[in-house]
């Protein structure tokens, strides 16, 4: 299925106001003035109330008519940026396991050869070289602590 | 303290050893990350950020300042020579600077966009010293309903000129708004929005959302772009770089051009220097006796926007360092950086810090002089970076923004945070939410709460306080003047349609 600018407008105008509509209906449960001034509740609330007003106008603005991308997809090119990422979360994931050298390298290896397929050689050879960098400027000469992983690097 | 005495102060603190190192190494930062598409200044700043958190203030924002004005220059040669804009604010410089490039004139374009940002960035800083302090005086006067007022105000300006939907621009102002809420309330230690997670009690860290909304989500942006672009060689010596003196002679109204419409537009926030820079081609093109040379290589076409997109940096200082109040992301990090050193930018702080305050401005001087050294004769060897390959870079910032975010607390929460806020910057820059309101938003929250919060307590909770005194009620009637601004536009053309038809 393809997502159109219009479609995405709506869908985030509506994830936006359920965003404003649980700000306002927190903010309501705390003390919105006592007597020594305004209480936490106050200040979410205007905004709460703003976001939810501001978000259902922006879906029945788009429900009247398209946006102005209209009905052009929503980026097919993003899928090699979705796969960057995916690669980034798979690498915090595996941060507390195998410590920040030996992640920075598996990342390099994913953008290099998975998503950008260079050859195989020259990215390996990066993904030790790029981690050693780091190692030496961050960890030694800087005194930066980088995350470690069960093997205690 | 008069404004000479200031300065001579401030040169006496920037020509340090210390601080011409630091200036050197922020001009030198701003200069690559310029050069190279997918890194821009605010990125760049928000990851070096954690890294300079032990250093001595004036050091730091010397070099962090340095980074920014420096990658202005920076951005011209990725214009020239690939067609392809370094920095945003250098896309008005592709238009007669790439055609230039093209026509054999490359060298010339690199120089008379190096001359152009050193005039016009001198002149904005001079433009700074002789503004900000008068500013900051008058501004001494404010207490909380004009500190809220003036608030108001910049942020939407911000949400004005940050992007094509209004709509958006305030619902991004209002997600900053609610992230700046999360943790304790300042006054009775209420948590809010922490979602039963203690770690979420002290508030977000400002480090991890800037990260992640301009380095991670330009690392995505830049994904999506398949291959790498061939840039135009660069002659080299500094002879070929230099532009004749006709070139130079045509150019003169250019400079001027540049610089003033630069730094008025930098002093408004949200403005930005891309604005600046295509308002001053446009007024060029406009009073030139041959406009039909504009687009088609004319030298004056890279001068006046070059020169505005650089005085643009002394412009947004003004309302950063004498009122607190940053116009676009870049200056809100350098906000929430002298935040983190222990100085409170506003109208006290030439008074209260006139170290920071005097050495930073002499600074940029002499940063202005090592980036036009910089940019004649060494552009060959920066333009050199080019070359490095999408794939290697990509790892690189993302290994980068992971220590940076780990810096902040030691915390993999932060790290996950990045990833979720990286996201989410790529997706609003997809789908047209601006993202400098978000960070304003978020940096301004807490400010803005607590003049709001203040002003009612002073008044025992009568709002008439904020249009009852007049400098506050100017601010305010402004800012509902400028969020009207877009209805009378859209009553406008539905009434010229109507005529029409």
């Amino acid at each position: 299925m393809t997502v159109t600018r219009t479609d995405a407008d709506r869908i985030a105008g509506l994830l936006l106001a359920g965003l404003g509509a649980f700000i306002t209906a927190t903010a309501l449960e705390w003390d919105l003035m006592t007597d020594a001034g305004p209480g936490p509740g106050f200040f979410p609330l205007f905004y709460g109330i703003a976001m939810t007003v501001l978000s259902l106008g922006l879906v029945l603005q788009r429900f009247a008519g398209p946006s102005e991308g209209g009905d052009a997809p929503v980026a097919p090119e993003a899928r090699r940026a979705l796969a960057v990422w995916s690669i980034l979360v798979g690498g915090i994931l595996l941060l507390p396991v195998l410590g920040f050298p030996v992640v920075l390298g598996l990342l390099t290896l994913g953008v290099g050869f998975g998503v950008y397929r260079r050859p195989f050689g020259a990215v390996a050879l990066a993904a030790v070289l790029v981690p050693a960098g780091f190692v030496v400027i961050f960890s030694l000469a800087l005194g930066v602590d980088l995350p470690t992983g069960w093997l205690g690097f | 303290m008069s404004i000479l005495d200031g300065l001579l102060q401030g040169f006496a603190v920037a020509l340090t050893v210390h601080n011409v190192a630091w200036c050197f190494v922020g001009v030198f930062l701003g200069t690559i990350i310029g050069i190279l598409p997918g890194l821009g200044p605010a990125a760049t700043i928000a990851l070096l950020l954690p890294l300079t958190y032990d250093m001595e203030p004036t050091g730091g924002i010397i070099m962090l300042a340095g980074i920014y004005y420096g990658a202005k220059y920076g951005g011209s040669t990725t214009s020239i020579l690939l067609n392809m804009p370094g920095e945003a604010s250098s896309v008005a410089t592709c238009i007669d600077g790439y055609q230039m490039a093209k026509a054999g004139r490359a060298g010339p374009a690199l120089g008379i966009a190096a001359i152009a940002s050193f005039i016009a960035g001198t002149i904005g800083v001079l433009a700074l010293t002789l503004i900000a302090p008068p500013i900051a005086a008058f501004a001494l006067s404010f207490s909380s309903p004009e500190y809220f007022a003036l608030m108001c105000l910049g942020l939407s300006l911000v949400v004005l000129l940050g992007g094509d939907s209004m709509v958006k621009g305030l619902l991004s102002l209002f997600v900053g708004l609610w992230l700046a809420g999360i943790g304790t309330d300042i006054f009775t230690a209420q948590s809010r929005f922490t979602f039963g997670t203690p770690a979420l009690l002290d508030g977000l860290d400002f480090m991890v959302i800037a990260i992640g909304v301009f380095a991670i989500s330009e690392v995505l942006a830049t994904a999506e772009e398949r291959g790498q672009a061939r840039a135009i060689p660069v002659p080299r010596g500094i002879r070929n770089l230099l532009p004749s003196l006709a070139e130079l002679k045509a150019c003169r109204f250019a400079f001027l051009n540049g610089s003033v419409v630069g730094f008025i537009v930098g002093v408004l926030p949200g403005a930005g220097s891309s604005i600046a820079s295509f308002i001053a081609y446009g007024i060029e093109k406009a009073v030139s006796r041959h406009p039909e040379r504009f687009g088609n290589g004319a030298p004056e076409g890279v001068a006046a926007p070059e020169g505005a997109n650089n005085a643009d940096s002394g412009g947004a200082l003004v309302p950063l360092l004498t009122l607190g109040i940053p116009g676009g992301g870049t200056t809100a990090i350098l906000l929430s950086a002298l935040i983190v050193w222990g100085i409170r930018p506003g109208p006290l702080m030439i008074t209260e810090s006139p170290d920071v305050f005097w050495g930073l401005v002499a600074s940029m001087y002499i940063g202005n002089v090592i980036l036009l050294i910089l940019n004649l004769p060494l552009v060959p060897l920066f333009a050199q970076l080019l070359r490095v390959p999408v794939w290697l870079l990509l790892p690189i910032v993302l290994g980068i923004s992971l220590v940076g975010a780990y810096a902040v607390s030691g915390s993999l929460l932060d790290v996950w945070l990045l990833a979720g806020f990286g996201l989410l910057g790529y997706l609003m820059n997809r789908l047209g939410f601006p993202a400098a309101p978000l960070i304003l938003g978020f940096v301004l929250g807490d400010g803005m709460e607590r003049a709001i919060r203040q002003s009612l307590m002073m008044s025992q909770g009568d709002l008439s306080i904020l249009v009852s005194r007049p400098i506050s009620a100017t601010m305010l009637g402004l800012s509902l003047l400028i969020l009207a601004l877009p209805l009378l536009r859209w009553r406008r053309t539905r009434q010229a349609t109507a005529l029409g038809e």
